[in-house]
């Protein structure tokens, strides 16, 4: 899990002092406390946001902010009030950027403090949900796609093995692993509206 | 394409290259350290990615431990042993997360798309055959053997273990194994347990269990629902024609086209629809593979007269009507 080697953390890039931190203890913490909670930030962020092209930016943007913020200290859980005081921050300071003081997006801001507050299910079941939610993202991939994750992920096959199996270059093969990644992640951590591909 | 999906397209092919690939060079490892540290946008969309490749360790294998004896099984071994390392690492550190989870996460997970026709030995020898669309659970590190049929029909072969008995839990139901073949298939609400060999017992999950439950024998079919258990008794030849699907193909007799087209769709991305009741009351006979919508079209033209069309991805048949 700790990708982050030694050689990253004493970078010189000024700009990007975060792996100077205990990036490994951040990483985990990311996965295991805000990823989970990826499906709400969407759904806010898409309900609070018209232009609906931004929103994948504006996530990213949360996620960027989330670790500056909390690669000082990492904040005690529960992570939710925490994650979305920065989404709401996050849209109040682009609205105000923006200069676009859209009376709809003011009212939806003060609102969501009420969402913020109602607790959402447990880890427990989060974690149990999820174990069934892997499942159902496998069945739902694009069928190439999901047949090259599960001989790399399940069958444990080299890439190699799955071009020749599947009678494809090993480019093709990265391709789809690369797309299967992708929708994986978003079906196991966004919202529904997020799989690439839906209507 | 937005700068945030950019970020995720090249995050996506550092994980593919890092993880799925053999070869990762110590260049292609500083590349990548330079790409991480550029921003924190890079970092938290590799870190996404990466957990969600990792969340597929937890789902089980599906491969039949015997396919180990050819060439590859050393290896096929070691990678086993590293995915099996993965799944209890998961569950550790799941247990770490909430006790209460510590015990469900000791499940494994086997599914079966549309089509697809799986076999899984236990380390006890019993085996468990999983028919299209299937998906179930199976409870491991307790001495006690239970098996969650999620979805989907399964055949199971149970080596008898008096001590720990094998139960498999679907649809609000136990079934108890006392030394047994039987198939299981679980519709939402409907269950049907056809026993094969031995005996076996069913009865609802929350009630105790019952040394008179209602005993199977073989040749015994229950259909169990949210609120009653019925059962009756089919011939031989009729279980055999309903496990058929273990070797593949699709036995019909007399059957009802209403049934066997209900069966095919069970199998194949293809669907079949039946336009109007005469055509659905119509019966046909006949051994086809489960893959066979094509053939099994053929025969209902030729034999039953009726007409078959193709539109988009759907058979339709119906009766002539011009």
């Amino acid at each position: 899990m700790a990708e982050i080697p030694e050689a990253s953390r004493d970078n010189q890039n000024p700009r990007f002092l975060g792996a100077a931190m205990s990036t490994p203890d951040l990483e985990s913490w990311f996965i295991r406390e805000v990823l989970p909670l990826e499906a709400a930030l969407m759904q806010f962020l898409r309900h609070n946001w018209r232009n609906k092209s931004e929103i994948a930016d504006l996530r990213q943007e949360v996620y960027t902010r989330i670790c500056e913020a909390a690669r000082k200290e990492i904040p005690h859980p529960p992570a939710k009030p925490f994650v979305f005081a920065i989404a709401r921050n996050l849209l109040a300071d682009r609205i105000r950027r923006n200069q676009i003081v859209s009376i709809e997006a003011v009212a939806d801001l003060e609102a969501l403090d009420v969402a913020v507050d109602q607790p959402g299910p447990d880890r427990n079941t989060i974690a149990r949900d999820q174990l069934r939610r892997v499942q159902a993202a496998l069945d739902r991939l694009p069928p190439r796609a999901r047949e090259a994750v599960v001989l790399k992920k399940i069958e444990g096959l080299s890439v190699k093995e799955i071009a020749q199996r599947m009678g494809i270059s090993e480019n093709t093969v990265d391709a789809h692993l690369t797309a299967g990644v992708r929708a994986l992640a978003d079906m196991l951590y966004g919202d529904i509206a997020d799989l690439r591909g839906a209507p | 394409m937005s700068s945030a999906e950019q970020i995720e397209a090249r995050a996506a092919e550092w994980l593919v290259k890092k993880r799925a690939h053999e070869s990762f060079s110590a260049e292609d490892q500083s590349q990548f350290d330079a790409w991480l540290a550029e921003s924190w946008a890079h970092t938290t969309a590799y870190w996404r990615l990466s957990a969600a490749w990792d969340c597929t360790d937890r789902i089980g294998t599906l491969r039949p431990p015997r396919r180990n004896e050819d060439a590859g099984a050393a290896r096929r071994n070691w990678r086993s042993t590293v995915r099996i390392a993965a799944v209890f690492i998961v569950a550790l550190s799941l247990a770490a997360a909430g006790s209460r989870y510590f015990s469900t996460a000791k499940e494994k997970i086997y599914t079966t798309g549309l089509g697809g026709r799986e076999v899984v030995t236990l380390t006890d020898g019993t085996r468990i055959e999983l028919n299209t669309n299937t998906t179930l659970r199976i409870a491991t590190g307790t001495p006690d053997r239970r098996v969650t049929l999620e979805k989907g029909e399964a055949y199971f072969d149970v080596v008898h273990n008096a001590a720990h008995p094998f139960t498999v839990l679907s649809e609000g139901h136990r079934i108890t194994d006392l030394g047994t073949k039987f198939l299981v298939k679980s519709d939402p609400g409907r269950l049907k347990v056809s026993l094969v060999e031995g005996l076996a017992r069913i009865e609802f999950v929350n009630e105790p269990v019952k040394a008179h439950g209602n005993l199977l024998k073989p040749g015994d079919v229950a259909i169990a629902t949210a609120d009653s258990i019925s059962v009756s008794h089919a011939p031989t030849r009729k279980l055999n024609d309903e496990l058929a699907w273990r070797h593949g193909v699709l036995i019909f007799r007399d059957t009802t086209l209403a049934e066997a087209v209900a069966e095919f769709n069970r199998y194949n991305d293809q669907k079949i629809v039946i336009a109007d009741a005469d055509a659905a009351k119509r019966k046909i006979g006949g051994t086809f593979t489960t893959s066979g919508v094509e053939r099994f079209a053929e025969v209902v033209r030729i034999a039953l007269g009726l007409d078959v069309r193709q539109r988009q991805n759907e058979l339709f048949i119906s009766t002539h009507t011009e």
